[in-house]
């Protein structure tokens, strides 16, 4: 990860993506991070190692539980949830589709909206 | 012939949903899921389109239908947004699971049957609540 590509989705993080990962990591996960990518979209991430071995549907479930005391404008812009148990991230060869995911969170795409 | 009315990507939306559709039957997963994320896009397509006055239709349709961004879900609801429309709660609850890219077009191998079935009906809701918006 470089660092100019680490600032990129920095930038974009507003007070209410900083909320989502209060929210969050209060909850016990392990790392998450948020930005707004455009009018419609917040993106999130959440990194934990208790999501080793679990499928995409128990993950989501655990993290939508938490998701579910955001405020509701909040909740309905969420259209991008990825959520990687740390192995996941060190193969990419291995997890092709989760890394290209995990790229195009760290490095966004220009929306232009 | 490419699609030039928000009707058209409409009929595109429908026609990849039911290809889809056959592919997971027959146990395609991984291509059903390829397909099914184009009837995401055509129906969000169709979406903006059908909200444009005629004198923008041009433009916008050249514009939608150029770049890679525009397979993106992500980006054609931004759109949709700065249009004043926004996708209903759950159906962006949906999308979060949502994790396709026209890079699956490489991928081979068998996906998983319930992440795929999820997608289609995904790809299902999505089209009959575009279908419900237009005049």
């Amino acid at each position: 990860m470089s660092k100019t590509s680490k600032a990129k989705w920095k930038a974009k993080r507003t007070d209410e993506t900083r909320n989502v990962e209060r929210v969050l990591r209060e909850a016990g996960f392990e790392q998450v991070d948020a930005y707004r990518y455009n009018s419609a979209s917040i993106r999130v991430r959440v990194i934990d190692s208790s999501f080793e071995g679990l499928s995409r549907v128990k993950r989501d479930a655990k993290v939508e539980k938490v998701l579910k005391t955001l405020p509701p404008r909040t909740q309905g812009d969420i259209v991008m949830l990825l959520t990687f148990a740390p192995s996941e991230l060190e193969d990419p060869q291995k997890h092709l589709r989760e890394n290209f995911m995990n790229m195009e969170f760290e490095d966004p795409s220009p929306s232009e909206l | 012939m490419a699609p030039t009315t928000a009707r058209d990507f409409l009929r595109a939306a429908a026609q990849r949903l039911d290809a889809a559709k056959v592919l997971y039957r027959a146990s395609f997963n991984l291509d059903a899921q390829y397909i099914g994320g184009y009837a995401i896009e055509c129906a969000l397509k169709a979406l903006i389109l059908s909200c444009v006055s005629a004198p923008e239709l041009q433009g916008i349709l050249k514009r939608i239908s150029s770049g890679a961004k525009w397979h993106r879900p992500e980006v054609l609801l931004g759109e949709l947004r700065d249009r004043g429309i926004t996708l209903p709660t759950e159906l962006a609850k949906r999308m979060r699971r949502f994790t396709w890219t026209t890079d699956l077009r490489y991928e081979t191998g068998r996906a998983d049957t319930g992440e795929t079935g999820a997608v289609l009906k995904t790809a299902e809701m999505i089209y009959h609540w575009v279908r419900k918006q237009f005049p």
